[in-house]
């Protein structure tokens, strides 16, 4: 199941009772709540869109992975490859 | 610059302008977004197109058996990699890793091969070796130089006699692997903001990135014992958002991260990593830090003159890219397969290295080819506009320091704006084009 971001915009910290409601989501498992603004959340989309368009302030991502920078030559393929192929 | 449609008085604009005058713009009003038009197409289906694959049938090859010593002793260098192009502009040929007796196997074929480009990279300690139109045979050998730590490379001949005190007032956060403990650098503090790891563990994760970067901003060694960065003086902060073992960063960890250094007070943000599709919690994250007072510097990615890469992409990042210099490397480096026209009009030795990207949200540029800087357990060279974006912000640091006014500020927006706007106006051209360099090199 793809995991999501869940993030407090507004200013200070978040609000206590919306943090209760996210946690009583249900199908909804938390991974991460150290953060005083943004939760890391593993459950269904629909539920938690449904659940931040009813917080004021909160917004939903889906999480995403950035890869680490790396400026090193690389082969793509072997000098026997003969069949450049087609792929669609 | 025409205006060509205003939503109202005081909302967006649609406009007309060069990359020269929205650079300038940018420079001038760094609050202000400047994002290019896109256009939108029906999802309709497309047409099928034939790419080129790397599959194949591969052809039992021979093996040929190379060798990599250090010039000092001739001692073997295991972990090195060997990196073979029969063709370089097709990416063809093989590579891999050398062992315990600096000994690797490729296969090219028996016999003598023709290499067009042969790459050595070590892990560390030596400098990486670029062969090019060579003949291989069996037994051949390649000899590293060692790093010496008194070498003038790019970063100290733009910036040389680097104070030990420069930066002092200034808080910088590194985004990245973390930091290893280093006789050169001294950490303030942090967060690793991994999910299931540790969150006081923000040392480095092996791969030595973030201790690299680090070192390039604050490095307090002296040749030739140990290396200096741009500002030696500043409280360093390292938050590691690159797991142990993990390719990739999670954009949850990296706003986690960049929330983390907001915290802790930083008033830049190193952010040497990039890729991939832009997401809105990097974003917000960045714009929140912006509200906070903190300047974000992004690194511009290395996909080879390929657009500006997200989140160096965002109107609010200041976006980096890598510089070159001639004669700043050993003659068979392998920054000498870096250098790539236009060349700087005020010297021909500087060009924008091959492998950064570019485009019109370019905001500065920095040293980033052959960069000397700190690694676990020692020093290596590494490329990249990950290298040239601390550079730029331990330079940004170094100036900022000089500033108590803009320190001093209320930590929302303004502070921020000023901090960038006061960063972006100490950009010297180095006549390479905006889309290349931005405003400059900051000094």
């Amino acid at each position: 199941m793809p995991r999501f971001i869940l993030r407090y915009r507004g200013s200070g910290s978040a609000k206590a009772e919306d943090v209760s409601r996210i946690h009583a989501l249900p199908h909804t498992t938390i991974l991460d709540s150290s953060s005083d603004r943004m939760m890391l959340v593993d459950g269904p989309e629909d539920d938690l869109r449904a659940a931040v368009d009813n917080m004021p302030n909160w917004v939903l991502f889906p999480e995403q992975h950035v890869p680490l920078p790396d400026t090193r030559k690389k082969v793509l393929h072997s000098p026997g490859d003969t069949d450049t192929g087609s792929d669609t | 610059m025409r205006v060509l449609d205003s939503i109202h008085e005081d909302g967006a604009k649609l406009v007309e302008m060069t990359p020269e005058t929205a650079s300038a713009l940018h420079a001038s009003q760094p609050g202000l977004r400047i994002v290019p038009v896109v256009y939108y197409y029906p999802a309709i289906a497309r047409h099928q197109t034939i790419a080129v694959t790397t599959k194949g049938t591969r052809k039992t090859a021979g093996a040929l058996a190379v060798q990599v010593v250090s010039a000092q002793g001739e001692k073997p260098v295991a972990n090195a990699t060997v990196v073979a192009f029969t063709d370089f502009d097709t990416k063809a040929g093989d590579q891999g890793k050398t062992d315990g007796s600096g000994k690797v196997s490729l296969a090219l074929g028996g016999g003598t091969v023709k290499i067009d480009r042969l790459y050595v990279y070590a892990q560390s300690a030596l400098w990486n070796l670029l062969k090019r139109n060579l003949t291989l045979a069996n037994g051949a050998k390649f000899t590293l130089r060692p790093i010496d730590l008194s070498y003038t490379d790019e970063l100290r001949y733009v910036y040389p006699n680097i104070a030990l005190t420069a930066g002092t007032g200034v808080s910088v956060g590194v985004v990245d692997t973390g930091i290893a403990d280093h006789p050169d650098l001294t950490i303030a503090g942090g967060q690793n903001t991994v999910v299931g790891e540790n969150a006081s563990d923000y040392g480095d994760n092996g791969e030595g990135h973030g201790t690299h970067v680090a070192g390039i901003i604050a490095a307090h060694g002296t040749a030739p014992n140990g290396v200096r960065g741009m500002a030696p003086g500043v409280r360093l902060f390292s938050f590691r958002v690159f797991g142990k073992g993990q390719p990739g960063a999670s954009n949850y960890a990296i706003a986690k991260g960049v929330d983390a250094a907001v915290q802790n007070g930083c008033d830049l943000i190193n952010m040497s990593l990039g890729g991939g599709s832009a997401d809105d919690a990097t974003r917000a994250a960045i714009a929140d830090a912006r509200n906070a007072g903190s300047v974000v510097i992004v690194a511009a990615g290395n996909d080879d003159r390929q657009p500006v890469s997200f989140p160096g992409s965002d109107p609010l990042s200041i976006a980096i890219s890598a510089l070159g210099r001639k004669g700043t490397y050993p003659s068979d480096a392998v920054e000498v397969g870096d250098v790539m026209a236009p060349f700087a009009s005020s010297d021909a030795n500087y060009y924008i290295t091959s492998f950064s990207n570019v485009g019109p949200e370019i905001a500065l540029t920095g040293p980033g080819d052959g960069i000397i800087s700190t690694f676990p357990g020692g020093y290596a060279v590494m490329d990249g506009t990950s290298m040239a974006t601390p550079a730029v912000t331990g330079v940004a640091a170094r100036l900022l320091a000089t500033r108590p006014d803009l320190l001093q500020m209320p930590r929302d927006a303004s502070r921020s704006d000023a901090i960038a706007q006061f960063l972006l106006k100490s950009g010297k051209p180095l006549g390479l084009g905006v889309t290349f360099e931005g405003r400059g090199l900051p000094s």
